[in-house]
């Protein structure tokens, strides 16, 4: 596409999303904030995960940490929404650095089993901390009925983290992610201090997760560590970003949206079968699509375009 | 000027060395892939590094490259030692290599491989893949490219950079004649540049007609080390490539 195009197409989406919410309401508007949320944290995961690719199990530990932060620095010490979620930002990226210090020295499956463990280790923490956290008990916000304000601030931090992604692609970093994926020993011998930008990578994931969590916690005015540390919540992630084609910018985009909209659908009628079909669309995007829908669509073209151009002259 | 004409100045043997390996031991299980060995490898010259399979000689590439840690002994380059270097370290002072089996970045475009090396040049990436035949090909997927082809592109990759000392790991296996006369033609250029090479190599062709001075590794250790027409004649070299 042209740029002049790409440009417009930009435009006309992003009027059309500021304009929507104020053609929905209650349960609809509701649904298209969560469904931009879910596009910000499949494009979170994707953009650790998907272009290092080191597939982090546990991403749902850094959504579960920036509510808790937020919603205890609110009820507790009567912080502010927005002083209370740049804190959780901040901590969540401190923990990320923390944890990948010796995680991101291993690999494969080891990394995953890893960042699962984390996840689950931070659930039990939140549980057991109950003096701070209320345990299982929960923790209630104030409330704060505005489904507006909730769109706009989820629809900002998404086309925040869609940019942040598609800047990232067109710099250098962007490449030495996608070196370390290919072949990280290469890529070391080259020169590149793989470790300082896997750390760089996964630290800013850590805050974006963040980021989301603690708006989801003042939006739903209630958590419980069951919800908020929920292992599937990562699952999804992941599954989002394969299905749209993970280390692709609108991969995850395409995922969330195609799963999210699915989804909404089946958990609405057949709640059982949900996980039944999670499974069986992992299962055929590995078989069938393993660069997921949008990464194949991007292949198919960019083979015809370089198809169609002349054939190189043999010296 | 000083710095092309320098090869030209008799260098006393003693500070020479531009690396050195003094002692040093790398085993898997039981099988001691480089053992007790000490050498050196002196500034400006192609070294050849040939000896029979299993000989040790992608283990001493991946001990000096830093990707492999020595169970002993010391590696030092220019006088400063990077036994225990990180590989980008080590290769930010200057050692590039490339790779026995292939390690390009498979779905990265054959331009975009060329953009990874830290301090890359990209003037200087689109003539080396003129250089090498590939600059029609620099949009395409680098896994679509021939096994020959990925070969160059690695050998490209390795001097984008500009590296001092450049370890070569069987550069011309599967790449055309023509293209190999080529590459050497490029490595003697380069080293007359104030370059240095060590080139594994079992094409005794290739090696003979490169090198200024050969090492001989069998089973770890250094049999034998000279000028190509010393090395064609040595006994021991003949025994280990023939079995006693
Ligand atoms: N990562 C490894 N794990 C276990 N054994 C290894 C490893 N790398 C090398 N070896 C062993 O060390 C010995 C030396 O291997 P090396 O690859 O250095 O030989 P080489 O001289 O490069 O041989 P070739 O000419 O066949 O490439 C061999 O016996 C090999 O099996
Ligand atoms: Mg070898």
């Amino acid at each position: 596409m042209a740029r002049g195009a790409k440009l417009l197409t930009l435009g006309v989406l992003f009027a059309g999303l500021v304009g929507l919410p104020f053609f929905l309401t209650g349960y609809k508007l509701r649904f298209v904030t969560w469904l931009l949320m879910w596009v910000g944290l499949a494009s979170t995961w994707n953009l650790f995960s998907g272009y290092t690719g080191y597939i982090n199990f546990g991403p749902v530990a850094f959504f579960g940490v920036g509510a808790y932060v937020t919603a205890v620095l609110m009820v507790k010490a009567g912080v502010s929404f927005f002083p209370a979620l740049l804190a959780a930002g901040v901590l969540a990226g401190i923990a990320a650095l923390l944890l990948g210090v010796p995680t991101l020295r291993i690999r494969g499956a080891y990394f995953a089993i890893a960042t699962l463990a984390f996840s689950e280790a931070t659930r039990s923490l939140t549980l057991n901390l109950s003096g701070l956290t209320e345990g299982g008990k929960g923790l209630m916000l104030p409330i704060y009925n505005n489904a507006y304000f909730f769109y706009f601030v989820i629809l900002g931090l998404t086309v925040a983290v869609v940019a942040t992604v598609a800047f990232i692609q067109r710099t250098r970093f962007g490449i030495t992610l996608v070196s370390i994926r290919e072949d990280e020993v290469a890529s070391q011998v080259l020169g590149v201090n793989t470790f300082l930008n896997k750390m760089a990578a996964f630290g800013l994931s850590g805050v974006f997760l963040a980021l989301y969590g603690g708006i989801y916690a003042y939006w739903q005015t209630f958590i419980e560590p069951g919800e908020v540390f929920n292992v599937l919540y990562s699952v999804q992630m992941l599954v989002m970003t394969f299905l749209g084609g993970s280390g692709t910018l609108l991969g995850p985009i395409v995922g969330a949206v195609v799963l999210g909209a699915m989804t909404e659908y089946l958990w609405a009628t057949f709640t059982y079968v949900y996980l039944i079909f999670v499974g069986v669309l992992i299962v055929a995007t590995v078989l069938f699509l393993p660069d997921g829908v949008w990464g194949y669509c991007v292949q198919t073209q960019s083979r015809r375009r370089r198809r169609a151009q002349p054939a190189p002259v043999l010296e | 000027m000083a710095e092309t004409l320098d090869f030209l100045l008799p260098h006393p043997e003693g500070d020479t060395q531009m690396l050195a390996l003094k002692q040093l031991t790398k085993a898997f299980g039981g099988v001691r892939a480089i053992d007790n060995l000490t050498v050196s490898f002196e500034p400006h010259r192609v070294h050849g590094l040939i000896g029979p399979n299993g000989a040790g000689k992608t283990t001493l590439f991946n001990l000096t490259s830093g990707t492999l840690r020595p169970d002993n002994g010391e590696i030092s380059f220019n006088g400063v030692p990077i036994t225990w270097w990180n590989p980008w370290n080590i290769a930010r002072l200057g050692i590039g290599r490339t790779f026995q089996t292939i390690r390009i970045f498979p779905k990265m475009t054959v331009l975009q491989n060329m953009m990874v090396p830290y301090g890359t040049d990209p003037s200087r990436s689109v003539e080396l893949l003129e250089f090498v035949g590939l600059r029609e090909f620099r949009d395409a997927p680098a896994r679509e490219l021939s096994y020959g082809q990925q070969k160059l592109l690695e050998f490209a990759r390795a001097l984008v950079t500009s590296p001092r000392f450049v370890l070569l790991d069987e550069p011309t296996a599967g790449v055309n004649p023509i293209l190999v006369e080529k590459i050497m033609g490029h490595i003697r250029n380069l080293t007359r540049d104030g370059k240095t090479f060590i080139v594994i190599e079992h094409d005794m062709k290739v090696i003979m007609n490169l090198c200024e001075r050969i090492v001989v590794l069998h089973n770890g250790e250094k049999i034998a080390d000279g000028p190509p027409e010393m090395i064609k004649t040595n006994q021991q070299v003949i025994d280990a490539y023939f079995g006693d």
